[in-house]
């Protein structure tokens, strides 16, 4: 359906792709993920041309988009595009929203464009915002108006661009539901995202774009199980970890309960379980480690293991071997801490001690 | 409710000190101009004139300060902002006659000299017009003309026609705020320089049009070739003689000196010089109204300086000022005037004024039996009842009384003038009236046929010594009359009376008393001055509606020009841009007057076209550059991630902006627009110095008639508040309609009952 060649894009001096060469097929739904500033977004803004590449050629149904005579605004029509930010026109009313396109574009009648609206808008589930002013909706609920409107122009593919990212973490769930409703449809999708979990479950093809391009193309599983190569696989555990340092016994506990809790949300745990991992965190870093080494720099790593759900907390500083279960004070909070923990662990290994809980 | 009252009292009373406030206590120290000659008095003269001249040679030690117009001087000399001001004899003199605040100093310091101006190189121009002034005044025209406008008030000017057949046509630049020598009056300009123009244009076989403007324009409009000469009330002067070229004097006028009349010392009023006789008069200033026939009954009788009023009232206030020492009247009136004016005195009446029958002197026999019916009508009441019904405002009552014309005595045939209502008058086609009427009845009791012959009234007296008529009705008696026809019983008698101030009459000399009730009874004073008289809010009207025009029609072609700026500045063309910001910044950097002048002037120097059209463009280039910016701004405020939106959804770029960018745009547009509008409406008033009579302009003009130095002020300012206040109402109504918030949400060309607002409202 789209066959991109040699796609290159560069903001004056600075080259931000360089010679992707890939084929979308119908039905497919991509998800591309890779770290900030990879291109991911540039890429997918390429693809309908909101950016014009500095090279290659991107056919779509047999037609090069980017000859000279291609008619842009009509292959857009096709091609749905969902913004980070809704976009959504503040100046009318939602169905107003849904209706100028399929109106002024498609040439359909006021009636008939009023009525398929309200069928997107039920979809979505906002036929009762109808009337509505779209600053008048949380974000959730823009961003699957949003949504709706593209639908509205009966796209032959729908381009996310991280739909999720302006959200609340309490309304994305809302707007991915929606989205996987629309994947199980059958529409052809390509997503640009963070939410991971989401990106394995729902697509059908991952690209991981990293050094200019398509770094690594695979299924789900290829990609985040499996991953072959060497920078997919430290992306991939990264997106799985958590790493903070605190600096002496003065350090910000509350900014790295907040990280915890931010880091754990996106892998969609309870609160009950991020509240655990704070209280294991606080007692091991506050109550032993800095309580006897006030001055030292510990390093917390939390880590996240998709395959088996476990969450494992490592602390680590310099020093010489410190055998914290032997020490009396410490009784209480380790057994605070062993109370949740599956496994507990203490090594030293070069001038460098470790604690090792698993949960 | 209560605030506003509250407001409007407030206002009231920042009005009444600012009238109060303004003229500081005043120390009665000087006699002659040599009092002025010191430290701290301001001497106000126009600059560069002979006034100027007079105040530093004579009063060196005073400062000097200018204004450019008289009106302007006179205003500060009123609110103290100045201690003296200098200008020509007619028109201190025309000021004093309505500001009995001021006074002039006896002694007259030197000519002024009142000349033409035009370009150096038009030299064939000045030999015309210094040949036309010699033959004015080798014929006698020149002193008729300064008899009718300067030594007179309200001159009439003559019916000079414009040439048939010109050789060219002239443009002439005056001022026509300075009364007696260019000023309006009714609409039309009028006064000594006017009747120049007009027999100079007769004399030189020349067509021309008028253009007004101030002073300080005048040369400038000479130069650049928008006039081809100055005729203005123009002192000569010989500074700038070397850039221009004066005629002749075709006047010689003084300077005189003007100061407070609580300041002056001299002997202005004697003790007690009320004028008691009659006899008193000879030499004195006597006021009259135009049209009545007082003047001609005083005229044969005694030798006084004449002056003409248009209105009784400004007439009063002149006597009661003592810019005149007697006013003349008709008996009937004299209880109530001296009922509302018990400062003034009724000399013995001077003359028979009744109205009678007049008739040929030689046919006496028909003459005595008219008397004898005259007189039995006036006994039985029934010439009161005839009188009555004529003068009714009940049209129906106004039917010919029904008689019956025998003829058996012949024919009476009375002259009538057929247009003279309600005397003589065609209603439905018949010749009816009072005069008719009693014609008639007179006819039928003579038992007389009646022939009415309508005529002009100059030729009702000789067709009675002629013969051609019996008799005429309703004759002003004066002697010189009474010598060539007979009048009978008068039919309404009134006696000529000559009114004189009572000086020996306690509080006279000041015009104190109660504040509020003098301040009141000025307003309505100076609104009948600046708005009835004359029907000047005609001129207030037009000079609206010439502000409005400008206004509304900078405001259409600015915002469209300001578009086409806008979009260039957001081009991607460097120099597109770049020529867009040269023009803001250009723009915005020049004050709008000399944009103005500078295209009056200069661009559209030579272009032959309306200076109302140079101010819209002016103030369309003005409100261009704003609005422009206004725009880039609102569309820089508009979310481009909806304008992205619209791409995505298949929009072309011009299609987004005027689908998505535009409507929000103008609701950032609006508030900010219509501050720089208002602002604009404001700064129309400037456009008076490019000949254009605005409203600010026909305030002066106005100022210049009444001489009444504030309150046109405050009246303009109130229209200039009204008027902006209905703009921003208007435009809010637009801002209204255009805040999608604020509109009802309804989807148009949808019908869906399933959907309502209520749903929406939770």
């Amino acid at each position: 359906m789209i066959t991109i060649n040699g796609l290159s894009k560069s903001f004056g001096e600075l080259e931000v792709l360089n010679n992707i060469s890939t084929e979308i097929k119908e039905g497919e739904v991509i998800s591309i993920i890779g770290p900030s500033g990879c291109g991911k977004s540039t890429f997918l803004r390429c693809i309908n041309l909101l950016e014009t590449p500095t090279s290659g050629e991107i056919v779509i149904d047999g037609q090069n988009i980017l000859a000279k005579n291609a008619d842009v605004s009509g292959l857009r029509q096709k091609m749905g595009m969902v913004f980070q930010s809704f976009n959504l026109f503040s100046h009318l009313m939602i169905i107003e929203n849904l209706m100028l396109g399929p109106v002024n574009l498609l040439k359909m009648p006021r009636q008939q464009a009023y009525d398929e609206g309200l069928a997107y808008l039920e979809m979505v589930g906002l036929r009762s915002k109808a009337l509505a002013f779209p600053d008048e909706l949380s974000g959730g609920q823009k961003q699957r108006a949003a949504i709706a409107r593209t639908l509205a122009m009966k796209p032959e593919i729908v381009l996310f661009d991280e739909p999720t990212s302006a959200l609340d973490p309490t309304m994305v769930s809302e707007v991915l539901g929606v989205i996987r409703k629309l994947a199980s449809s059958g529409m052809t999708m390509m997503i640009v995202t963070h939410e991971m979990k989401f990106a394995r479950d729902v697509s059908s093809r991952v690209f991981y774009m990293d050094e200019k391009g398509i770094y690594e193309d695979g299924t789900p599983v290829e990609i985040f199980d499996h991953p072959k190569k060497a920078r997919t696989r430290a992306f991939i555990r990264k997106i799985s970890s958590f790493e903070y340092i605190a600096a002496g016994s003065g350090f910000d506990l509350y900014e790295l309960n907040a990280k915890i809790e931010t880091f754990l949300k996106k892998q969609m745990f309870t609160d009950r379980q991020i509240m655990n991992v704070q209280l294991v965190c606080e007692e091991l870093i506050l109550a032993i480690l800095l309580r006897e080494f006030p001055k030292t720099r510990v390093t917390l790593l939390v880590e996240y293991s998709d395959l088996s759900g476990e969450i494992t907390i490592e602390a680590s500083f310099a020093g010489d071997a410190y055998e914290l279960e032997k020490a009396e004070e410490n009784e209480l909070s380790l057994a605070i801490i062993k109370n949740y923990a599956k496994s507990f662990s203490v090594t030293n290994e070069a001038d460098r001690n470790t604690v090792k809980i698993i949960i | 409710m209560p605030s506003r009252r509250k407001l409007m009292a407030l206002m009231l009373g920042f009005v009444i000190i600012l009238i109060s406030g303004c003229s500081a206590a005043d120390e009665a120290k000087i006699s002659s101009s040599s009092d002025l000659n010191q430290a701290g008095y301001i001497i106000g003269v126009p600059e560069g004139t002979p006034p100027e001249e007079v105040a530093k040679a004579f009063m060196p030690n005073a400062e000097i300060s200018y204004f450019t117009q008289f009106i302007d001087g006179v205003a500060a000399l009123k609110s103290g902002k100045a201690t003296a001001v200098i200008y020509d004899s007619s028109g201190v003199d025309r000021i004093l006659l309505s500001n009995p605040d001021l006074v002039k100093l006896p002694e007259e310091l030197g000519n002024i000299e009142i000349a033409t101006v035009v370009r150096l190189s038009d030299t064939e121009l000045n030999d015309q017009v210094n040949a036309f002034i010699k033959q004015l005044h080798q014929d006698g025209t020149a002193d008729e003309m300064v008899n009718r406008w300067i030594d007179n008030i309200g001159g009439e000017m003559p019916d000079i026609p414009k040439p048939q057949s010109p050789e060219r046509k002239l443009t002439i630049i005056t001022n026509g705020l300075t009364e007696p020598m260019n000023y309006y009056e009714n609409g039309e300009l009028t006064g000594y320089d006017i009747e120049f123009i007009k027999r100079f244009a007769k004399y030189a076989n020349f067509d021309y049009t008028i253009i007004t403007m101030d002073y300080a324009a005048m040369i400038p409009a000479l130069q650049s070739g928008k006039g081809d000469i100055i005729i203005s009330d123009f002192f000569k002067t010989d500074e700038r003689g070397q850039e221009v070229l004066y005629s002749d004097a075709y006047v010689v006028l003084h300077n005189s000196v003007m100061v407070r009349k609580s300041m002056y010392v001299g002997n202005l009023e004697a003790a007690d010089d009320t004028i008691t006789s009659n006899d008193e008069l000879n030499g004195k200033r006597v006021g009259f109204v135009t049209g009545m026939v007082h003047i001609d009954n005083f005229r044969p009788l005694y030798d006084a300086k004449e002056y003409e009023f248009n209105d009784f009232s400004a007439m009063t206030e002149a006597l009661k000022a003592d810019r005149i020492d007697a006013m003349l009247t008709s008996e009937s009136k004299v209880a109530e005037i001296i009922e509302q004016n018990p400062d003034l005195l009724a000399l013995a009446p001077y003359a028979d004024n009744s109205a009678a029958i007049g008739m040929s002197k030689t046919s006496t026999e028909l003459g005595d039996k008219l008397d004898v019916a005259v007189k039995s009508m006036i006994a039985d009441g029934s010439l009161d009842a005839l009188t009555k019904k004529w003068m009714s405002s009940d049209e129906a009552q106004k039917v010919l009384t029904p008689v019956t014309l025998t003829g058996e005595n012949g024919t009476l045939v009375a002259g009538v003038l057929g247009d003279d209502y309600p005397y003589s008058y065609y209603k439905d086609n018949a010749l009816v009236g009072l005069e008719v009427d009693l014609a008639r009845i007179l006819a039928a009791k003579l038992g007389m046929n009646l022939d009415l012959k309508t005529m002009d009234f100059s030729a009702i007296i000789p067709s009675l010594t002629s013969g051609k008529i019996d008799l005429a009705f309703y004759l002003a008696y004066t002697p010189e009359r009474a010598e060539s026809i007979r009048f009978l019983t008068p039919l309404k008698s009134d006696r000529a009376v000559a009114l004189v101030k009572n000086k020996a009459y306690p509080g006279s000399a000041s015009g104190e008393g109660l504040f509020l009730t003098g301040f009141f009874s000025s307003l309505q004073d100076s609104f009948n001055k600046t708005f009835i008289v004359e029907d000047r809010y005609k001129l207030v009207l037009q000079g609206l509606w010439t502000t409005i025009v400008i206004s509304m029609l900078s405001l259409l072609f600015g915002s469209i020009l300001g578009a086409v700026i806008c979009a260039m500045r957001r081009s991607r063309s460097k120099i597109l841009s770049g020529l867009a910001i040269v023009y803001i910044r250009l723009i915005q950097g020049v004050p709008i007057v000399l944009t103005l002048m500078i295209l009056y002037y200069i661009l559209f120097a030579s272009v032959d076209i309306a200076p109302i059209l140079i101010a819209v463009v002016g103030f369309s280039i003005n409100f261009a550059a704003y609005s422009a910016e206004i725009f880039r701004t609102a569309i820089d405020a508009t979310d481009k991630g909806q304008l992205e939106a619209a791409y995505a959804l298949g929009f072309t770029r011009v299609s987004s902006f005027f689908k998505v960018t535009l409507p929000q745009a103008l609701r950032h547009i609006l508030p900010i627009f219509k501050g720089e509008f208002i602002s604009m409406v404001k700064m129309t008033s400037v456009v008076g110095y490019i000949a254009i009579q605005d409203l600010t302009k026909m305030t002066d003009i106005i100022r210049s008639r009444t001489f009444d130095a504030f309150f046109p002020l405050f009246v303009t300012a109130f229209i200039y508040f009204v008027i902006t206040y209905l703009f921003i109402i208007a435009l809010g109504k637009i801002e209204v309609s255009i805040d999608p918030k604020r509109r009802k949400r309804l989807v148009k060309g949808i019908v869906d009952p399933e959907v309502s607002v209520a749903e929406v409202a939770e």
